[in-house]
């Protein structure tokens, strides 16, 4: 912070040596990505929070609601390789995410190792052990939310329930969940720990790209809700991150534009990781513009939180 | 299909809300509000779904203070809404939620009379929140409704017909690009949707002509001058007719396959009210990837109840002569009753302080 607050921001493009960006590079980036992919809009945060150097309603980015089926750690078999044919892309640059399996051997647990570390190299034959640590983190993680809807919420006049058979509720897990409150006795706040277990876990997420001043990157924030819509606790959001990501690069840091904390991909590596990604179209012979930064950075991210289904299928490289 | 009526169902209202709008609530309680219980005017955002997966939500953030021109986040519609914030954890339990719904009610039904809602159609989404926040343990509880006004006899779908297929060929991709059009997503609209300028408003017609599918979005005012009372007039099987066809268009939030969602519940009785509709075909447009998807978007014909004279005024006491409304939203466990939110491990310093090491 202090080295932030000393530091000038960038203001000579390094884009093509280090892939590094300008906020005014971030901006014209931001910009393209919100034209591609109207998911995504600027936002302009708390206005004392606000970074001179960008346009006051372009602080940050964000994508909202964004579902999440399925925890990190419970992916089985997790190959990343179906996940970019999925996004229709040819194989100019996904060869960095196929290639780390050949030295995912020893490579992945040196500290301070090779550049190839920052990507996730999510087929350790570790995993399976790591997925029980991780289920058990997570059943402890949910207790609280469970517990979080009890009888000291005030009542409001009763209410007759309303007489309304229009009404669907929005999702099943409601429905199930009321079933289980009125068979628990139908009490003051007695059904939460009963329903909880009904509920399928459809996590969301808000996720927000801010400008990093001093590593001169886009920062990718978790803001996780459980189904509820009850703010997740960090040790909650980590299920979300593949295993890699979760030990090693992901911080709760207090949100650049925002009054609160929040997890966030350490943006330390993220000018290596890009520039070997930049590097890989370049050598397929795309091009790779300083406008498409972001939409390149996404696709690296969703190797971070393999689950979390934001759109990070458009195409780089002049398609 | 015709005359095999169903009761349309549709997808109940979520609310989401960000911590920048407790965080803006607070610091506007302790300087401006102070003690003052009175009604407060804010703006909520709200979405077609863009998952298969979830509903899109009503979204309120520290922007929602600030005036429906706030936020300009595309494709997102603007509603107006009322918070109602408690001094104390009592006056949130004694208060009037009844009355409050009552009020709402009256006021969308005006606006439905009075030809407002035409011309505005955010009015029909009216939302409003009851609120009280402990400001020193950062923990709020709330409670929102989404009014929707009850109809004489319950609204039926007679068919229900992915756009994909009920305009085949690329017809259906213009209406989809039509949609976009009006919601300000094509491609050339983001840099005219500038900041300051007002978010499209949350439903819209759109003439698609007979032949070709080629589709324009029109005001929801314009139903008379776009050939809205013919195509409502006609029988259960008025497509035939050779003219355009109107459809009603909605930025649909449910996610529910064939369930429309909660806004059109009032559009409706606004149809059956004003235009004296007795069947209406809507487009509830949902999105993929951030666009209209022809695929997961719908048109639902629906019937229409036929409202008789002086229907709403004679709903008994005149202070407030409006049809019932429903729609508070349940809580975490379905039931109906008020939510709470702790942020103290977002919000208060010491957290924050100690997070920051």
């Amino acid at each position: 912070k202090v080295a932030e607050a000393a530091l000038p921001p960038l203001s000579q493009s390094k884009f093509d040596e280090k892939r590094v960006l300008t906020p005014q590079e971030f901006v014209a980036s931001g910009d393209y990505l919100v034209r591609t992919c109207p998911t995504w809009s600027w936002e302009a945060g708390e206005p004392s929070k606000a970074k001179a150097y960008l346009p006051k309603d372009k602080q940050f980015l964000v994508t909202r609601n964004v579902p999440c089926l399925s925890r990190a750690s419970e992916l089985e078999r997790y190959d990343p390789s179906s996940e970019f044919a999925l996004a229709g892309d040819d194989d100019g640059w996904t060869a960095t995410h196929r290639d780390p399996a050949a030295d995912g051997g020893g490579g992945s647990g040196g500290g301070g190792g090779g550049g190839e570390e920052a990507i996730p190299n999510i087929e350790d034959e570790e995993e399976e052990k790591e997925e029980e640590e991780a289920s058990s983190r997570g059943g402890a993680g949910a207790a609280p939310a469970a517990a979080g809807d009890d009888g000291d919420i005030p009542d409001i006049e009763d209410l007759d329930l309303e007489d309304d058979e229009a009404a669907v509720p929005s999702r099943p897990a409601a429905a199930a969940a009321a079933a289980a409150a009125t068979s628990s006795g139908g009490g003051g706040g007695g059904g939460g720990g009963g329903a909880s277990a009904t509920i399928k876990r459809t996590r969301t997420y808000d996720l927000h790209i801010t400008y990093d001043q001093y590593y001169q990157v886009p920062r990718f924030w978790l803001v996780g809700y459980d189904e509820a819509r009850a703010p997740l606790s960090p040790a909650q959001v980590m299920d979300d991150v593949s295993e890699d990501h979760a030990k090693k690069t992901i911080t709760l840091d207090p949100h650049p534009h925002l009054p609160l904390s929040a997890a966030s991909i350490h943006p330390c590596r993220h000018a290596e990781v890009m520039k070997k990604l930049a590097d890989n179209l370049v050598e397929a012979g795309r091009e790779f513009r300083a406008d498409q930064y972001l939409v390149l950075f996404l696709k690296f991210i969703a190797s971070v939180v393999p689950t979390i289904q934001y759109d990070y299928t458009l195409s780089v490289g002049g398609e | 299909m015709a005359g095999s009526a169903e009761l349309l169902k549709f997808c109940a209202m979520e609310s989401c809300v960000d911590p920048s709008f407790w965080s803006g609530l607070a610091s506007r309680k302790l300087d401006e509000y102070q003690l003052s219980e009175a009604p407060v005017e804010i703006t909520g955002y709200l979405t077609a779904s863009r998952h298969t997966e979830v509903p899109s939500q009503l979204l309120l953030t520290g922007s929602s203070f600030e005036g429906p021109g706030a936020r300009s986040s595309q494709g997102s519609h603007a509603l107006p809404g009322r918070l109602v914030n408690f001094n104390t954890q009592e006056n949130f339990a004694r208060a009037d939620a009844k009355g409050q719904m009552r009020e709402a009610a009256a006021r969308i039904w005006a606006d439905i009379r009075s030809g407002a809602a035409e011309a505005d159609p955010s009015l029909l989404s009216r939302f409003f929140v009851l609120a009280f926040g402990d400001l020193k343990r950062y923990d709020f509880t709330y409670w929102f409704a989404f009014p929707a006004l009850k109809p004489p006899a319950p609204f039926t779908q007679l068919a229900c017909t992915p756009l994909s297929e009920w305009a085949p060929g690329g017809a259906a991709e213009r209406i989809a690009a039509a949609a976009d059009a009006w919601r300000g997503l094509s491609p050339g609209a983001a840099a005219a949707a500038a900041a300051g300028s007002l978010p499209p408003p949350p439903f819209c017609l759109l003439s698609v002509a007979a032949a070709g599918g080629e589709a324009r979005a029109l005001p929801l005012a314009e139903w008379e001058a776009g050939g809205g009372a013919a195509a409502a007039g006609a029988g259960p099987d008025g497509a035939a007719g050779a003219g355009p066809r109107l459809l009603v268009c909605m930025s649909d939030p449910s996610h529910l396959a064939s369930v429309p969602g909660w806004p059109l519940r009032n559009l409706l009785l606004l149809a059956a009210a004003r235009w004296r509709a007795r069947r209406l075909s809507v487009l509830c447009v949902r999105d993929a990837r951030g666009r209209c998807d022809a695929a997961r978007s719908f048109v639902v014909d629906v019937n229409l109840p036929e409202l008789p004279d002086g229907w709403g005024d004679a709903a008994g006491d005149a202070a407030a002569g409006a049809p019932d409304a429903v729609g508070w939203e349940t809580n975490v466990v379905g039931r109906l009753a008020p939510r709470r939110v702790d942020l103290s491990n977002l919000m208060s310093p010491a957290a924050l302080a100690e997070q920051a090491v």
